[in-house]
């Protein structure tokens, strides 16, 4: 037997810590059955699945030359990878916050809650764009590395704004209730059910400041050779990713206890 | 090794910041077994959670040498969904365990039967108290840490734990804190009484439960 104990305990980055807490988070949300966490999946593929209803019903067409389900999809994925990712990291730390005495940290259970949300990101491309293919038949992917980045780009935001909004539910509970409200209005500004060449000045203008747009944008590029933006730009999701990481580890050195007086460490 | 320097731990109310502890400072060796006797709401906790970790002081300094345990018998983190045998695997790995090792050990120490591997929310209390003293007792710290938790369960396995703990003191550290004498007087060759914040060292557990009763009847200036 080893001998450890929570100051001998091991870096995340070895897999079996990283495992158990992943493990543990999933079990998390099996607590309402099976079913609590199928919806992790299902509820984005219903969301799809009515928006496409959606655009039939209105008679509407996407801007680019794909199909309806394919369009609303690749609109939907990264709004929903980003406001997963900031709900579950938050989510995250209320339940992992009795592991504190075994060696789990803060930034542990963070980055297990992130590492998690990144497997089912992943998980739910491939369940979305498979079931896409074989029901309405395959679409080439113009340039897959393109469209890969687009996860990773919309994956690490989520991480990032999911580790601001984590430090700020810790240390106050009004930002608690309020970061879910503050999410909601992303659904029509992130480009689920149109693209950035369709926006007209001011809107345009408006929305090139949000950062899921442009990984909304990527992912566009990436999977289909009809589209290529010119609204996309690195710059802003990378700077506000930092900006958003940066703010987190600031509040969290400033306030250093949240509200039940743990160390944010 | 623990050792803390002018230790000063505030927390925040209503009326405005209480001081917790104020200026402690404390040695503890690795074989020490120190004893801490407190009313209840006077920080005992509190310096538990400094010590493993958990919290950190507002003002002063905490240097830890060597492998320190959690407290015996937390049962925080023991997930309902889960068996007993997963929810110890899982917190095995979280803690750095050989998780194996911990599931075979606990399986044979809590006394839990078939209910090992039947989901914790069909526990009884005392089912529960059992697996959260065994894993406590899977590690192999050079200090331990008890906050009121000595033993748990029924007599019987109350005898078990505290003969196994009697056990692996002889060659660990015990820092213990609670409200009761028995306890110090059956662990522990160090005594203190924490007192409005203060760490105060005793010849005896009868001494340092006096001076907590002096304080509480408004005797002690």
């Amino acid at each position: 037997m080893r001998p450890h104990t929570p100051n001998g305990s091991p870096p995340l980055w070895l897999w079996p810590k990283l495992e158990a807490l992943m493990i543990r988070e999933v079990h998390v949300r099996f607590a309402g059955g099976a079913g609590s966490y199928v919806w992790t999946f299902a509820s984005p593929v219903l969301w799809i699945a009515l928006l496409v209803v959606s655009f039939e019903w209105l008679g509407r067409t996407p801007a680019i030359l794909v199909d309806v389900p394919s369009f609303v999809a690749s609109g939907m994925l990264p709004y929903v990878i980003f406001r997963q990712t900031v709900t579950a990291m938050g989510r995250a730390m209320s339940a992992a916050r009795n592991l504190r005495h075994l060696g789990a940290r803060f930034d542990d259970t963070l980055l297990a809650a992130g590492v998690l949300e990144l497997l089912n990101a992943c998980v739910l491309f491939a369940l979305i764009f498979s079931s896409i293919a074989l029901i309405w038949g395959p679409t080439p992917v113009d340039a897959p590395l393109t469209a890969i980045g687009a996860v990773g780009l919309v994956a690490l935001l989520g991480f990032s704004f999911g580790r601001l909004a984590a430090v700020l539910g810790q240390v106050s509970d009004a930002a608690n209730r309020a970061i879910p409200l503050a999410l909601r209005p992303l659904f029509w500004v992130s480009g689920v059910f149109f693209v950035a060449a369709e926006l007209a000045q001011p809107m345009a203008g408006w929305l090139w400041w949000n950062p899921i747009l442009h990984a909304s944008e990527l992912l566009r590029t990436g999977l289909y050779d009809s589209y290529d933006s010119r609204f996309f730009d690195l710059r802003v999701p990378l700077i506000a990713s930092l900006g958003a990481l940066a703010t987190s580890v600031g509040v969290q050195r400033a306030a250093g206890y949240n509200i039940r007086g743990q160390a944010l460490a | 090794m623990i050792t803390l320097t002018d230790v000063t731990r505030v927390h925040a109310s209503a009326g405005g910041p209480q001081p917790i502890l104020n200026r402690v400072c404390l040695n503890i060796g690795a074989r020490d077994r120190v004893g801490v006797i407190g009313a209840g709401n006077s920080g005992k906790s509190t310096l538990i959670r400094l010590i493993a970790g958990a919290e950190y002081p507002d003002e002063g300094q905490i240097e830890r040498t060597g492998a320190i345990g959690w407290p015996l018998g937390t049962s925080f983190g023991i997930h309902p969904d889960l068996t007993g045998a997963e929810n110890v695997r899982l917190l095995a790995a979280i803690a750095g365990l050989d998780a194996d090792h911990a599931v075979a050990f606990v399986g044979d120490f809590a006394e839990l039967g078939p209910y090992y591997h039947r989901t914790c929310v069909r526990y009884s209390p005392g089912m529960r108290a059992q697996l959260a003293f065994a894993f406590s007792l899977v590690g192999r710290p050079d200090i331990y840490l008890a906050d009121e938790i000595i033993s748990a369960g029924d007599a019987h396995f109350r005898v078990k734990c505290e003969a196994l703990l009697d056990l692996r003191l002889d060659g660990a550290g015990l820092f213990l804190v609670t409200k009761h004498t028995r306890s110090l007087e059956r662990f522990c060759s160090r005594f203190f009484a924490l007192v409005r914040g203060a760490l105060l060292e005793c010849e005896t557990a009868g001494e340092a439960a006096d001076l907590i009763s002096l304080d509480q009847s408004g005797g002690l200036a």
